[in-house]
């Protein structure tokens, strides 16, 4: 059985194996970042030229060649602290500092990210703030809750948007993507042509996984461990078949936080349960947190017809 | 307290990221929130609805004047074959999807361009970031004084589909110290 610190310590490590391939390919690209590389500083850094001669120059310095490399070479640095043995406060502030280097990393350049990526600005601020009160008491559920919510988030959009596809339903879309040079694989392309039945069920079995994935916080343990299991071999198959390679790592993360988020869900809705002070206060936050999306739908969006968002003149 | 900081953080993280599954980033949001990076709140549609099924690929003339073209069109070096190791290591996918999504960026802009005329295309970040890439690329065809860049798009291994041109760049000058290099 797994208990709620080894599930964060393997989400910690996990955690920072990702960072860590992540952070040693950037280096490994570095000449990337110059001269006529495709995240050259000569080019990026005319995102912002007028303005506060300060926040320029800092901005200049900032996302500066010399600046990215550095910043990856911590990363590396902090992920590698992430594997060792220490207190579980230092923890939290090493995670908050990698949180920042990501930050730092998909702002240099718009383009060139993928979903570990985002999976990772996810992770880490939460799991942060899961060791900063020592993987105990609400506050550290809240957070672990998170990384479940949105671990299986992400599966259920990604399933969802693929079963309201013409394209996903009839099987094609796996052969598609296999066709092309970028993630695609001729080999696989070429068996799939070959036998489009695969392609079916393929795409269909991608689909129901995806969109079943949230199951997994009420199945029965054999059941649970089944369906990440089975989600780990799909994810092990699209680093090899397409070189998704820190997807395997980056979902991965999260499968010790979804298991003891079933497991302990007693334990872990047990704060919350009745009219209590904590109840109260975790009603309090959601009611915030509500409002706060409430807010930005109407001043950013037309969400009620006829009624225009806020912004507009 | 400290509970309520974090459900309300939390909270408000998992909402806006369950609305923009649906909405995605307004252009209101994205000019008000310039700092904030977009990656924060983010995008869990993975090849979904449309799974992606074209390549771009950029080729190359150099040209002794505008009408004059010098040497074979040649085609960038972008895309690698699979191989095992891109399981575990595979460092130059982060520089085949930037140039990806900026070819795919400057295919868009095209479009918008077709709606209004006077958008200018040659000073966005993704025809720089190409340009800047493509104008070192060697070697420089003896006598050559411009460059241009065209994007296709395809796709099959089989080259069954017929490459559809995307995007043709101005033509542009070499500057004489990259042509003191070869």
């Amino acid at each position: 059985m797994i208990d709620v610190a080894l599930a964060a310590a393997c989400t910690r490590i996990l955690t920072a194996v990702c960072i860590c391939i992540g952070a040693a390919e950037y280096l490994a690209i570095r000449s990337q970042f110059t001269g006529s590389g495709i995240f050259s500083d000569d080019v990026h850094l005319l995102n912002w030229t007028r303005g506060p001669q300060l926040l320029v120059a800092v901005y200049r310095v900032m996302f500066s060649y010399h600046a990215a490399v550095i910043g990856h070479g911590a990363r590396l640095g902090l992920a590698l602290m992430l594997t060792l043995p220490l207190d579980m406060r230092l923890y939290a502030i090493i995670l908050v500092a990698l949180f920042l280097l990501q930050l730092h990393t998909v702002s240099l350049s718009a383009v060139g990210h993928d979903g570990s990526d985002q999976m990772m600005l996810v992770v880490m601020p939460a799991l942060a703030v899961a060791y900063a009160f020592r993987l105990s008491g609400p506050c550290a559920w809240v957070a672990l809750w998170f990384i479940a919510a949105e671990a299986l988030l992400a599966y259920v959009t990604s399933g969802f948007s693929k079963l309201i596809s013409p394209v996903w339903r009839s099987g094609r879309a796996l052969q598609l993507i296999f066709n092309t040079a970028c993630y695609g694989s001729p080999q696989v392309s070429e068996w799939l042509t070959m036998v489009p039945s695969m392609a079916f069920i393929g795409c269909w079995t991608v689909i129901l996984l995806e969109c079943c994935m949230p199951l997994v916080l009420i199945l029965p343990l054999g059941v649970m461990v089944s369906m990440l299991a089975v989600a780990m071999l799909f994810h092990i198959g699209c680093a090899v078949t397409m070189g998704l390679n820190c997807f395997v790592w980056a979902f991965a993360s999260t499968f010790p936080v979804i298991y003891v988020c079933n497991v302990d869900r007693s334990v872990a809705l047990s704060g919350f349960r009745g009219i209590n002070g904590e109840s109260k206060e975790l009603l309090l936050g959601g009611v915030f947190a509500l409002v706060v999306v409430a807010i930005i739908l109407i001043r950013y969006y037309e969400v009620f017809p006829g009624v225009r968002p806020l912004t507009e003149p | 307290m400290c509970l309520v900081l974090a459900s309300a953080l939390f909270g408000t993280w998992l909402g806006l990221t369950i609305v923009f599954q649906f909405m995605g980033p307004s252009p209101r949001w994205i000019r008000h929130h310039k700092l904030i990076p977009k990656n924060v709140i983010p995008k869990w549609t993975f090849f979904a609805p449309s799974p992606g099924r074209v390549d771009y690929r950029i080729v190359v003339q150099d040209y002794r004047t505008e009408a004059e073209p010098l040497g074979k069109i040649r085609e960038f070096p972008l895309h690698v074959s699979r191989s095992a190791v891109h399981a575990f290591w595979n460092p130059d996918k982060r520089r085949r999807k930037a140039i990806f999504d900026f070819a795919q960026l400057l295919q868009q802009l095209q479009q918008e361009r077709l709606q209004e005329p006077s958008l200018g295309v040659q000073m966005t970040m993704p025809y720089l970031a190409i340009l800047n890439v493509i104008m070192a690329m060697r070697p420089i065809s003896p006598g050559a004084q411009y460059r241009r860049f065209l994007i296709v798009y395809t796709a099959g291994f089989d080259g069954s589909v017929t490459p559809v041109p995307s995007f043709v760049s101005s033509f542009h000058r070499f500057q004489e110290e990259n042509r003191l290099d070869d």
